[in-house]
């Protein structure tokens, strides 16, 4: 593959191979860490590789093998869910390739609008401002376990928002 | 296209909150293992567990990308009343999305947006004309809207749709224009621009934000591409694919902040300061392009069909990295080891006698006569001006490259080990072979959270504040504090000396703002304070040995030395 086509997908599938590595080793920036390194495997290994369906599954295991790695080398290993399991799960992964599309950016964009300003303002700081849910919990003057909760529904809620709006496009289910 | 799935708001919230804890790694052993069980046994629990994954990473990513505009009337409110924010019960799902009960969310948003949106239609079966319409919004979106960056030269460029917006601006002036930059001009694609004073932000349509400093002349070639012709750049992008062409070089960004400079001649110095980025040197051939990949904190000069790491690594002070910054203080130590103030670099020692840097430990010193007053520059950090021995006897002595001369003390006109930015200064004792101490009154300056200098007489070194100002551009110094003194301490074995004796300076210009004659080690940790003002260019701190004709045990210790920065000016929009 040129260049060009493997950097073009690399871009194109960062959020599918992002979501993949992080329920791997659930940290952000382990999972950016991670997929830039096979970023920069995809480019150097760019001539053998045939066409766009081989790199997304190479993508795909090399990935998880990086992944694994390294919990490995973080002594995390024990964290890591068993291989059965995400051998089991690689199914529901391919069916959410096909599934998940381009305009899922924007349509969460949309729903994130969408939020109460409560739950936006917990969605900013969570994820933009990177504070932590003992930081919120000092903020908001309510207990980690209460914001797991909330966090769990807003992200339920965001999925089903999205999947109704890329329905109503003709997109796919998130 | 698979079938519909259950809402994952109608699914087992508990699960769900067992996937969050997983994913936050908070999950308890315990609870480790039951999730392990649910995902073995329940198929029905792998596909939400992967629905929600996916759907928190673009919550995630998205959320890192939209920006504060993207959270119009979340900035408004006030951290400080959280009770504004969050009920007092815990939120509902109608809290979380009030629009959102029985009908679906569209048509709640029908009733209120000016806008009419398409009608929902989640389960309609659909068209190949539906189909290929969506297969042409993937397209479309892949190259334009997914994580807001892709490689220009595969981006559906249209001419002249604005590319950049202008973010931020300090001092800024275009060429051939006497008004400065304005905050929020849009800027097409296809122009040749030269930036001739001050710095500009530009927030790039897919995402990138660049700042430009002066003098610098570039073409905005899209949305996620600019080429450089000449001048110095730093980009930071989420997710990659913003791409800096040059006359000799192409740099690919894969999600991070990096910075190029390109000389007149076309060749550029790339720093990554995040991140990784793909270098390539171009020779006018594409078969013969060299590609590099560099990581973080590595650096390389790149000409026509070459690249060549420099070994040196990254340079905070070559670039501006920050135009909105709230930096209110800056470490001299971490100055002097080439951070940009706030980095907390240390163990650089500076050789006074000949303005050599280096970041390998000194070999114990023996005192050293010098050739008199030179001043010394110091090539290798650019907000150092020089150095020198202070050194009276022969009259006032030059101590800044404008000219600026100073008549310190007759002194022995030796010296004793370099400048020490955080390095361990060996001690030369026989005895104890240790190292001079940074401890001043009960503080140890070489201790996490302080800094320290040790600059044993006869030393003088001196800034350039013009050099810091150009690292935060718009601020303006507004003082100088430390502590100073000599941290030996009579009676240690080995040593018969009591209370040495030394001087300390602070010169600003050539004029004296501070100066602390005959101090000793008994008079413990001195309090320095002085203004500085925004005409202000060259700071020369000094020790002298206190004129008894020897430089013994005079350890002192400059600790905590930090500029202070004015409060920041609002340059954004």
């Amino acid at each position: 593959m040129t260049e060009e086509s493997v950097v073009r997908m690399l871009v194109s599938e960062r959020v599918k191979i992002l979501g993949f590595i992080q329920s791997i080793v659930r940290r952000f920036d382990i999972a950016e860490d991670v997929f830039q390194d096979i970023c920069v495997l995809a480019l150097e290994k760019r001539e053998t590789i045939p066409d766009e369906a081989h790199l997304f599954n190479w993508l795909r295991s090399s990935a998880r093998l990086r992944a694994m790695n390294v919990l490995r080398k973080r002594q995390e290993r024990q964290k890591a869910l068993d291989d059965d399991i995400l051998e089991s799960l690689e199914e529901d992964w391919r069916e959410q390739d096909a599934d998940i599309t381009a305009l899922s950016a924007e349509a969460v964009r949309h729903c994130i609008e969408q939020l109460a300003p409560a739950a936006r303002e917990l969605v900013r700081m969570r994820y933009r401002e990177n504070k932590e849910y003992r930081e919120l919990s000092k903020l908001f003057k309510r207990p980690v376990p209460s914001l797991y909760v909330t966090f769990s529904r807003i992200h339920a809620v965001l999925a089903d928002c999205v999947s109704r709006r890329l329905a109503s496009e003709g997109g796919g289910y998130v | 296209m698979s079938d519909p799935k259950p809402p994952l708001s109608k699914t087992d919230p508990k699960f769900l909150q067992l996937v969050l804890c997983y994913l936050e790694d908070q999950i308890t052993a315990e609870d480790f293992a039951v999730l392990q069980n649910l995902l073995r046994t329940e198929p029905a629990r792998r596909n939400v567990f992967v629905r929600f994954c996916l759907a928190r990473a673009l919550v995630v990513e998205v959320s890192k990308g939209i920006g504060e505009a993207g959270f119009p009337d979340l900035c408004k409110l006030q951290p400080e009343t959280p009770s504004d924010l969050m009920p007092p019960n815990d939120l509902s799902d109608a809290m979380i999305l009030p629009a959102v009960r029985e009908a679906p969310l569209e048509e709640q948003i029908a009733e209120t947006s000016p806008v009419l949106p398409e009608s929902p239609q989640p389960n309609r079966p659909r068209s190949p004309l539906a189909i290929l319409r969506f297969q042409v919004r993937i397209a479309a979106a892949i190259a334009l809207l997914l994580m807001g960056a892709i490689v220009v030269r595969f981006a559906l460029h249209r001419a002249n749709a604005p590319a950049v917006t202008v973010s931020a601006a300090a001092d800024a002036k275009w060429e051939g224009s006497t008004d400065p930059v304005m905050v929020g001009t849009r800027i097409a694609a296809g122009q040749m621009m030269v930036l001739t004073t001050g710095c500009v932000e530009l927030k790039f349509a897919g995402g990138a934000l660049v700042i430009l400093e002066a003098p610098v002349r570039f073409n905005l070639q899209s949305g996620s591409s600019i080429f450089v012709n000449s001048g110095k750049l730093t980009a930071t992008v989420h997710g990659g694919g913003f791409t800096v062409h040059s006359p000799t070089s192409t740099v690919l960004d894969l999600g991070t902040e990096f910075g190029v400079d390109v000389g007149q001649d076309g060749a550029a110095h790339i720093e990554v300061f995040q991140g990784r980025v793909r270098a390539e040197a171009t020779s006018g051939s594409p078969t013969s392009a060299v590609g590099q990949v560099l990581s973080v904190g590595q650096a390389a000069d790149v000409s026509a069909g070459a690249i060549v790491l420099d070994p040196r690594g990254v340079n905070p002070q070559r670039f501006v990295r920050r135009l909105t910054s709230s930096t209110t203080q800056l470490s001299m130590t971490d100055l002097l080891c080439g951070g940009d103030g706030t980095t907390h670099r240390r163990g650089m020692t500076i050789d006074v006698t000949s303005g050599n840097a280096s970041t390998k430990t000194p070999p114990t010193p023996t005192p050293r006569p010098t050739d008199g007053t030179t001043y010394h520059p110091v090539p290798s950090l650019l907000i150092v001006d020089g150095c020198f021995i202070p050194d009276g006897r022969h009259g006032p002595q030059q101590i800044d490259s404008d000219g600026h001369s100073f008549a310190f003390p007759p002194t022995t006109g030796k010296t004793y080990g370099p400048l020490s930015a955080g390095a361990p200064v060996p001690w030369y004792d026989r005895v104890l072979r240790s190292t001079i101490s940074t401890v001043l009154g009960s503080i140890d300056y070489s201790a996490p959270g302080h800094s320290a200098l040790v600059c044993h007489p006869n030393k003088g070194i001196t800034i350039d504040l013009d050099a810091l100002r150009r690292l935060y551009p718009g601020r303006s110094f507004s003082r100088f504090r430390a502590v100073v003194g000599n941290s030996f301490i009579n009676g240690t074995p080995g040593t018969s000396v009591r209370d040495p004796r030394a001087d300390a300076y602070l010169i600003v210009d050539g004029v004296k703002r501070m100066e602390q004659l005959g101090f000793t080690n008994r008079d413990g940790p001195i309090e320095v304070d002085i203004a500085l003002n925004p005409s202000d260019r060259f700071f020369t701190l000094a020790t002298t040995d206190g004129g008894d004709d020897n430089i013994n045990f005079k350890f002192v210790v400059w600790g905590d030395p930090t500029f202070f920065l004015s409060s920041r000016q609002s340059f954004a929009q």
